[in-house]
C-alpha cells in the first residue's frame, strides 16, 4: 500500500516551488543590519539633497553591497531585467555623485526606488 | 545574479511540476493521444521550457500558466468522463471507414482521408489485401482497428478444440539481487523453497541473481549476473566498416 507520504510528497514539493517563486517581495526585506537596501538608498537621497557628496558616495557603496546580498535571495523570484536595471541605476547614480550633479542623481535615485518597490511583485 | 544557478533551480521547478501534473492527469495522456491531447502536450511542454530559460520574466506567471493548462485538461477529462455527449463533442467518435467489406467514400471525403492513407493504415495492421477486411474503424486517436472477414482470421486453439493450460501473470521474486518478500508470499512460497530452487540452479545467494520470475503454473525463471556462454553472437558490424 502506498503511504500518506507518497501522496503528501508532491503537495509539499509544489508548496516549496510556489514559495521559491513568490517570496521575492518578502525576501527583499532586510534580514540583517547590513542588507537594508531601501534604508541606505533613502540615506543617499537625503545626502544628495543636502549636497553631502562624500556621505552620498559612502552610502551608495553600502547600498550596492547590501544589494549584492539581497540579490542572492530574490534571484529565483525576480526578473533578470529588473535586477540588472537596479544595478545599472546604482552605477549611474555613482557617476552623478562624482560629477556632483544633484538633478541627475535624484532622478536616478527615484528610478531605483521605483524598481525596488516593484521588485518581486 | 547567478544565471546558471537560477536556470538550474527553474529547471528543477519546471521538471517536477510537469511530472506531478502529468501524473495527476493519468495515463490517458500517453496511451490515447487524440490530436487535441497532442497539441495540449506540446503547449504545456512549451510553457515549461519558457519557465526554465526565459529569465526576462519571473517564473511565477509561467508556472501559473502551466498549472492552468494542466487544470483545464483535468476539467475536460472529468467532463468527458461524466458526460458522454461532451466526450463525443470534444474527443470525437470512432468512424467506420469500411463496412461489410465496402469502403465508405463519403465518410472518407468528410474526414479528408485518402485511399492511400487507408491502404497504408491497413498495411500497418498486417492487411495487404483490402478484400480481407470486413470492418475498418478509424479511432479517435487516429489509429485503425481492423476486423478481418471470418475466413481470413487466424485459427485459434479454440477453433481446433484444443485445451490450453492457464497462463496468468508472472510475478517477480528477485530483481537486482533483492528479494521481494511480499511477492513470494503472494505466490504461496517461502524463502526456503526459493533458496532450494536457486541452489539447484547453481546460485549461492540472492545477490548472484539478476532476475527471478515465477509464472502462474509455478515455473521459475532465473537469470544470474554471470552468463557463461561458449559462443557469443555479435550483431554489430562496426569493426568491418571502413
Amino acid at each position: 500500500m502506498k503511504g500518506i507520504g507518497f501522496k503528501l510528497f508532491p503537495v509539499i514539493l509544489i508548496g516549496l516551488f510556489i514559495a521559491i517563486m513568490t517570496t521575492g517581495s518578502f525576501l527583499k526585506k532586510p534580514l540583517r543590519e547590513d542588507d537594508d537596501v531601501i534604508y541606505y538608498l533613502n540615506h543617499v537621497q537625503e545626502d544628495i539633497e543636502d549636497e553631502d557628496w562624500k556621505s552620498a558616495a559612502e552610502y551608495l557603496t553600502k547600498t550596492q553591497k547590501a544589494w549584492d546580498k539581497v540579490v542572492q535571495r530574490i534571484q529565483y523570484s525576480a526578473e533578470r531585467d529588473e535586477i540588472n536595471m537596479l544595478k545599472t541605476t546604482f552605477e549611474r547614480t555613482n557617476g552623478f555623485i562624482r560629477a556632483k550633479e544633484k538633478a541627475g542623481a535624484l532622478a536616478e535615485i527615484a528610478e531605483a526606488q521605483f524598481i525596488w518597490k516593484e521588485l518581486g511583485k | 545574479m547567478n544565471e546558471t544557478l537560477v536556470v538550474i533551480v527553474r529547471a528543477i521547478i519546471g521538471f517536477f511540476s510537469l511530472l506531478i501534473f502529468t501524473r495527476m492527469l493519468g495515463k490517458q495522456q500517453i496511451s490515447q493521444l487524440t490530436f487535441f491531447d497532442y497539441i495540449l502536450g506540446i503547449t504545456i511542454g512549451s510553457i515549461a521550457a519558457t519557465l526554465t530559460t526565459d529569465l526576462t520574466s519571473r517564473a511565477w506567471p509561467h508556472w501559473v500558466g502551466l498549472f492552468a493548462w494542466a487544470f483545464l485538461v483535468y476539467i475536460i477529462q472529468l467532463i468527458t468522463l461524466k458526460w458522454r455527449k461532451a466526450s463525443v463533442y470534444i474527443a470525437g467518435e470512432p468512424t467506420i471507414i469500411i463496412m461489410n467489406g465496402k469502403v465508405m467514400e463519403g465518410v472518407m471525403k468528410k474526414l479528408r482521408y485518402r485511399a492511400s492513407d487507408l491502404l497504408e493504415q491497413l498495411r500497418r495492421e498486417g492487411v495487404f489485401d483490402i478484400k480481407e477486411v470486413e470492418y475498418a474503424i478509424l479511432e479517435t486517436d487516429g489509429k485503425f482497428s481492423v476486423l478481418k472477414k471470418s475466413q481470413h482470421q487466424p485459427v485459434t486453439p479454440n477453433d481446433l478444440g484444443i485445451t490450453t493450460p492457464y497462463k496468468g501473470l508472472s510475478t517477480e521474486l528477485i530483481y537486482d539481487g533483492q528479494l521481494f518478500k511480499t511477492n513470494l508470499k503472494q505466490v504461496d512460497k517461502d524463502e526456503e523453497w526459493l533458496k532450494n530452487q536457486l541452489r539447484a540452479r547453481g546460485f549461492g545467494s540472492y545477490r548472484e541473481v539478476f532476475l527471478a520470475v515465477i509464472d502462474a503454473s509455478g515455473n521459475l525463471f532465473v537469470d544470474g549476473y554471470d552468463d557463461p556462454m561458449n559462443h557469443m553472437t555479435d550483431i554489430s558490424d562496426y569493426d568491418d566498416l571502413e
